[in-house]
């Protein structure tokens, strides 16, 4: 496998897995090492406190040592006891022991003891020696223990902690009379036993770093999860399917905010392509069955020789068939046209009424034609627009008001302003359109009476156009029907303004 | 053969149906599915050729309807081109599926296929007797010889030939061969046969006196 270091510095789940396993790990490090620390001092202050404690208790023994064999050891030591008030020396002291007896019983009392250990050698030592280094009493020195060494060192009247080589702890003070007192302890059991404090610190620690880890690795897999399963499902997705969502139930609040914005996304996109499908389908459809007629017609004029009549019927049906392919290829490329950038769609200064009366004017021949009146009231406003195209809208409306007219009817078309709309009224007094189809004639190929227009020669695509024409204008058309009574389309553009 | 067209746009209907008609069918025309429903009503058909999208029924309402009641093989004639849109329309029930713009000796040569698999025959060419029929190329031989039938003579023989061994009255051949378009005589169908008998010199259809006329293999 090849590792892409520059992915995982991006990846967001092993930024959140090292950003844990860090947090984690300084955690763990640093309330172990204060742990460490405190057991540590606690320990060692322990042994100091005893070893203080142990000196002077030697201090204070020694000094209870009667005169005479305080003067044994150092002659000038205490005064001698004052006569009484009439005169008499005191009683005898009590019967004493010997200096020998005395410093045969001279010890550490158990109290002193470092609770726990068992070997004499790990407690406490003492040493106890003249003013002029006579040796008085030592016990449980530690093996190789240097008595030269220790005796080169310094000696302070109060306890004074000192470190020697071996790990040996020690205090000592100048006892009664100048006497050198040493109280000390090998350091070397507290020494391993934190040794394997420290090793089950390390190993508990290492325990919990692992679990830490693998909590975060599924605390990261579980955060990131969703943002996987988005991917994925987005990948799913492509033009021939667009069905699939995203589970909203299932992803974390912050995200589900987002998986709902990509749902709509998906959503928007399948409807847009499914139109466009569907477009692409009734184009096709529509663009076939001129062709087959035409293709059908030809075939069978020439499958055998024919009458003239027959020849010119065929043409005819061709004719007619290439006619109807003509407008839906002129209707498709406006559509074209309009979906695309405004490039080629130039705006000027218009006044609506010449346009509009303008196509009145053309399209009065073929109304009477059909004894169809039309009655206008053109009121002039200007406003901002492509002629052609608005042209071609008018025409477009006007004519299908005309042909879905009864004889003998009417056409009112009214231009006026209302603040700052131009609006533009196409009424009819003809067969109207039903409510059921209301909601879709501006659609794309959509036919009320299919069987009809397709006989006058409609494309499918004039409201379509119409339509994208006036939203091209920034403006809105809207259509009320009664049917049996007629339709009117009522369109509204913004006016121009002297500012613009 | 009795052929039934239903396409909502008058032009190709009037024009297959001009066409089929010139290859012996008798063709009726319907431009919606409702009016084709009320010809399947009242005639029998041999096909159907169906248009897709059409106004007030389309071809798959058509379909769907139809197919509860008859078992004549329906071919679809669709301008949707999609495998999705043909595995529709088979799943329907029609027996067969052509895109717009098709070829006319396509569609021919499919119907004719679909006529004869519904009549279980599955040749093209069947010889009987020394008479050799062939529906592709609506070609009728004695031996050698090649004999000049019309179309209407052609699609009286074939129908005898497709349905060998059953007696086809004058009104079943006269509903198979004639359409609504003309205007015909049932006793035509006699001189037709006579015409047919003539021309083969070999006498393969047998007159069954009151019931009428039988090809026996």
């Amino acid at each position: 496998m090849v590792w892409d270091t520059s992915s995982v510095f991006k990846s967001l789940r092993w930024k959140l897995q090292f950003f844990y396993s860090a947090l984690l790990a300084t955690v763990i490090l640093s309330s172990g090492s204060i742990f460490y620390y405190q057991v540590w001092r606690s320990t060692f202050t322990e042994v100091d406190r005893r070893l203080e404690t142990a000196a002077l208790y030697l201090d204070v023994t020694l000094r209870s040592f009667p005169p005479p064999i305080q003067q044994g050891i150092e002659a000038t030591l205490m005064p001698p006891p004052p006569l009484r008030p009439d005169g008499t020396a005191p009683p005898p002291p009590r019967p004493r022991r010997s200096k020998e007896q005395f410093l045969e019983e001279l010890r550490l009392p158990q109290e002193l003891n470092i609770p726990g250990i068992n070997n004499p050698r790990d407690q406490p030592y003492f040493m106890v020696m003249t003013a002029n280094d006579m040796l008085l009493k030592k016990e449980y020195l530690p093996q190789g223990y240097s008595e030269e060494d220790s005796l080169a060192k310094k000696f302070y009247p109060k306890p004074t902690l000192i470190m020697l080589k071996n790990n040996l702890r020690e205090v000592r003070m100048i006892g009664p009379g100048g006497t050198k007192i040493i109280a000390g302890k090998s350091l070397e059991y507290e020494i391993v036993r934190m040794r394997y404090i420290a090793i089950q610190f390390t190993l508990v620690g290492i325990v919990f770093l692992v679990f830490g880890v693998g909590v975060s690795f599924a605390i990261a897999s579980r955060m990131v999860r969703p943002i996987t399963q988005m991917s994925a499902t987005a990948e799913l997705l492509s033009e021939k399917d667009l069905g699939k969502r995203l589970n909203i139930n299932q992803i974390d609040s912050e995200l589900a905010g987002l998986a709902e914005v990509l749902n709509r996304l998906f959503s928007r996109l399948d409807a847009s392509f499914s139109r466009q499908r569907q477009f692409t389908a009734d184009a096709s459809h529509e663009l076939r069955t001129p062709l087959t007629v035409i293709r059908s017609a030809s075939e069978l004029a020439l499958s055998q020789p024919r009458s003239p009549e027959e020849y010119q019927e065929t043409i005819e049906v061709s004719l007619k068939a290439a006619e109807r392919m003509t407008n839906l290829v002129n209707g498709l490329l406006a559509l074209a046209r309009l979906d695309s950038s405004n490039a080629d769609f130039h705006l000027q200064q218009i006044n609506l009424s010449d346009l509009v009366g303008e196509s009145v004017s053309l399209l009065g021949a073929i109304a009477s034609e059909k004894q169809i009146s039309l009655v206008s009231d053109l009121h002039s406003v200007q406003i901002f627009g492509n002629p052609e195209s608005l042209s071609r809208m008018i025409d477009n409306l006007i004519t299908n008001a005309i042909l879905y007219n009864k004889p003998g009817g009417k056409v009112f078309i009214t231009l006026s302003r209302s603040d700052n709309k131009a609006v533009l009224e196409i009424k009819d007094t003809g067969v109207g359109i039903s409510e059921e189809h209301l909601p879709f004639i501006f659609e794309r190929f959509y036919r009320v009476d299919k069987a009809r227009s397709r006989l006058s020669g409609g494309s499918g695509l004039g409201l379509a156009i119409c339509k994208g024409v006036i939203e091209k204008h920034n403006g809105t058309i809207t259509v009320q029907s009664i049917l049996g009574e007629g339709t009117t389309f009522q369109i509204q553009l913004p006016i121009w303004k002297d500012s613009n | 053969m009795r052929i039934l067209v239903v396409e909502d746009e008058p032009d190709l209907l009037r024009t297959l149906a001009k066409a089929l008609r010139e290859k012996g069918y008798a063709v009726d025309e319907a431009t919606d599915g409702s009016e084709g429903l009320s010809c399947a009503a009242i005639s029998r058909y041999d096909a159907i050729v169906l248009d897709m999208m059409m106004p007030v029924m389309d071809g798959t309402q058509f379909l769907a309807k139809f197919r509860k009641l008859y078992k004549a093989p329906v071919l679809i004639l669709s301008a949707r081109d999609t495998v999705a849109n043909r595995i529709d329309g088979l799943n329907l029930g029609a027996d067969d599926y052509l895109t717009k713009p098709f070829s006319m000796a396509e569609l021919f040569a499919r119907l004719q296929a679909l006529i004869r698999r519904s009549l279980g025959t599955r040749d093209n060419i069947i010889t009987i007797r020394g008479v050799t029929i062939n529906f592709g190329s609506k070609l009728v031989s004695v031996g050698r010889r090649k004999v000049e039938l019309t179309a209407k003579e052609f699609s009286i023989i074939e129908l005898l030939v497709l349905k060998k061994n059953r007696v086809m009255s004058r009104s079943d051949i006269y509903e198979h061969v004639y359409d609504a378009n003309e205007d015909s005589m049932s006793n035509l169908v006699d001189v037709h046969i006579s015409n047919i008998r003539k021309k083969l010199e070999v006498d393969i259809i047998e007159t069954r006196r009151g019931l009428g006329y039988i090809i026996s293999v």
